[in-house]
C-alpha cells in the first residue's frame, strides 16, 4: 500500500517535471533567462513576502471579528440593524475586489488622513471586504447548534454574551476552522491586489525588482513560487482539519 | 407549589392551542399533565416556564405572576427538562452542570463542583462526571439533564415528556430518577405519556384534550374518571398497553 502510494507520487511528480522541462524547451528566450539577476533584490523580495504573510494573518483576524459583528447585526431584533448589514453585504458582493480597495483608499483612507499609511488602509479595506464572507461562515456553523440547545441556554438564564462566549463559540469555532483556513488562502491570493493602492507586498516588491533588474519573466515565475509557498501548505492544512473535524463527535 | 391560571389562551398562527384554560392549585408537589397528542400539554408547560408567552390570560407560579415578571429573573428560579437531552456537547458532564452554577448563579468554582458532584453521586452518575456527553447513553444524558436542572435548586422543575425520545429500557432508568424527585419532595410539573408512571410519581393529575383542561384531581381520577373524554383516553391507553 505504502510503496503503491510512493510509486504513484513519483509518477505524478514525473508528469509535472516533463511539463516544466517541455515549457522551458519551448520558451523562445530561454537562453536569456537569468534568475540570478534577482539575487541582489532578495532582501527586498523577502520583505514583500513577509508583508504578504503579515497582511494575511492580520486581515484574517480582523475580518473574523468584523464578520462576527456582521453576523450579530443580521440576527438583530432591530430591523434597521439588519438592513445596515444587508446593504453592506450587497456592496461587498457586488463590487470587484480591486475597485472596492480603491474606493476604500480614496473615500475612507484619504479623508481620514491615512493616505500615507498604505499598509494600514490596505488591511482595513481587505478586512471589510472579507467580513461578509466570514459572516457566512458564522451563519453556516450556527446551524449546527440545534434549537433545543438554544432554548436550554435561554431557560438557564445565560446572558447573550455568556451564551456566545461559553457555549456557542467554543462549539462553532471547531467547525469553522477548515473554512477559516480556506478563507486565509483566499486572502493570501487576494492580497496581491493591494499592490494597486501601493501596499508593499510581494507583487509590489517583485514588480519593482523586475524593473530594476530587467528580469521580468524570472520575476513572475518567482512570484508564482512565493505565493504557492504560502498557499499550498494552507490548502493541505484545510484538508487536514476537514478530516479531523468530521471525526470530532459533536452530538 | 402554587399554580394559578386564569383564562389562558394561546394560538400558533390561526390554530388555537389553548382555549381558555383556568385552574387553581395549591400545596401540590408533583403535578402530571396527561392527555392525547395535540392536547396542548407541552404548550401549557412552555407557558408555565415562560419559554413562551400567553396571548391572553394570567399565570401565577408560586409568587411569580408571569406577565409581570422578567423572563431572566424567573428563569433563575426554575428548571426545565426538554424532550431530548440538551447537554452542551463540548463540555464534560461536570462542566455542563457547573457552568450554569458559576456563570448564572455566581457560585465559586469550588462550590459549584461540590454541588454538582454531590448530585451526580446521588443519582449514580459520578462515574460519568468527566466524560463528554457523546459517550453517554440516551438515558444517562437525560438523567444528567435532570441533574443539571436540579443543581440550581429550582422552586419548580418542569419536565416536557423527558422519556419520549428513549427506548423502553432507558425510559425506566429516567423514570426512576424522576421518582427520586418525589421522594425528595421536589416540586415538579411533568408532561408525560406514561400513565402508570404518572400514577406513581404524581400527587395531582391534569387531563387535557383539544386545548382544554377536561378533568383534574388526585390519582383517583384514573380509577374513577368522571368525563367521557378521560374514560375514552384511558381505555385507548389500556388497549395500547396490551398491544405493546
Amino acid at each position: 500500500m505504502k510503496t503503491n502510494k510512493l510509486f504513484h507520487g513519483l509518477l505524478a511528480f514525473l508528469f509535472y517535471a516533463v511539463l516544466v522541462i517541455g515549457i522551458y524547451l519551448l520558451y523562445p528566450g530561454r537562453d536569456n533567462l537569468q534568475f540570478s539577476a534577482l539575487l541582489p533584490f532578495s532582501n527586498f523580495i523577502l520583505s514583500g513576502w513577509l508583508t504578504t504573510v503579515f497582511i494575511s494573518i492580520v486581515t484574517l483576524l480582523f475580518s473574523t471579528i468584523l464578520g462576527f459583528g456582521l453576523y450579530l447585526l443580521t440576527k438583530s431584533k432591530h430591523l434597521y440593524l439588519r438592513y445596515i448589514a444587508s446593504i453592506f453585504n450587497e456592496i461587498v458582493f457586488g463590487s470587484p475586489t480591486i475597485v472596492f480597495f480603491l474606493v476604500v483608499f480614496y473615500f475612507i483612507g484619504v479623508p481620514l488622513g491615512l493616505g500615507q499609511q498604505r499598509l494600514l488602509v490596505g488591511i482595513i479595506a481587505f478586512s471589510l471586504y472579507m467580513s461578509p464572507y466570514m459572516k457566512n461562515l458564522f451563519l453556516g456553523a450556527m446551524e449546527s447548534i440545534d434549537d433545543l440547545q438554544l432554548q436550554a441556554m435561554r431557560v438557564f438564564g445565560f446572558s447573550n454574551s455568556q451564551k456566545y462566549r461559553y457555549i456557542i463559540l467554543p462549539q462553532i469555532l471547531k467547525l469553522m476552522l477548515p473554512p477559516l483556513i480556506g478563507n486565509l488562502t483566499f486572502i493570501v491570493k487576494g492580497s496581491s491586489l493591494l499592490n494597486f493602492i501601493g501596499v508593499q507586498e510581494i507583487y509590489n516588491q517583485l514588480t519593482s525588482a523586475q524593473s530594476s533588474s530587467f528580469a521580468v519573466v524570472e520575476g513572475y515565475f518567482m512570484m508564482f513560487l512565493l505565493y504557492l509557498l504560502i498557499t499550498v501548505p494552507l490548502i493541505r492544512l484545510t484538508k487536514y482539519f476537514e478530516r479531523r473535524v468530521s471525526t470530532w463527535n459533536l452530538s | 407549589m402554587e399554580l394559578i391560571l386564569k383564562n389562558v389562551m394561546k394560538s400558533y398562527g390561526s390554530t388555537p392551542v389553548l382555549k381558555d384554560v383556568s385552574i387553581h392549585l395549591e400545596n401540590k408537589f408533583a403535578v402530571a399533565i396527561i392527555g392525547p397528542s395535540g392536547a396542548g400539554k407541552s404548550t401549557l408547560l412552555r407557558l408555565l416556564s415562560k419559554i413562551e408567552e400567553t396571548d391572553s390570560g394570567t399565570i401565577q407560579v408560586n409568587q411569580h405572576v408571569l406577565n409581570e415578571t422578567l423572563s431572566d429573573s424567573y428563569y433563575k428560579q426554575i428548571g426545565f427538562v426538554f424532550q431530548s437531552h440538551t447537554l452542551f456537547p463540548h463540555l464534560s458532564v461536570l462542566k455542563n452542570i457547573t457552568l450554569v452554577l458559576e456563570k448564572v448563579h455566581k457560585k465559586s468554582k469550588q462550590e459549584a463542583n461540590e454541588i454538582a458532584l454531590n448530585l451526580l453521586r446521588k443519582f449514580d452518575l459520578e462515574d460519568q462526571a468527566n466524560k463528554p456527553p457523546h459517550q453517554l447513553s440516551g438515558g444517562q444524558s437525560q438523567r444528567v439533564s435532570i441533574v443539571r436542572s436540579l443543581a440550581i435548586q429550582p422552586e419548580v422543575l418542569f419536565l416536557d415528556e423527558p422519556t419520549s425520545s428513549l427506548d423502553p429500557v432507558l425510559k425506566q432508568e429516567v423514570l426512576r430518577t424522576i421518582l427520586k424527585l418525589k421522594d425528595d419532595h421536589a416540586s415538579f410539573v411533568i408532561v408525560t405519556h406514561e400513565l402508570l408512571f404518572a400514577k406513581k410519581a404524581a400527587d395531582y393529575l391534569i387531563f387535557m384534550k383539544d386545548g382544554q383542561i377536561i378533568e383534574h384531581g388526585d390519582i383517583s381520577i384514573l380509577a374513577k374518571p368522571q368525563s367521557i373524554e378521560l374514560r375514552e383516553f384511558l381505555s385507548n391507553e389500556f388497549i395500547d398497553c396490551n398491544q405493546s
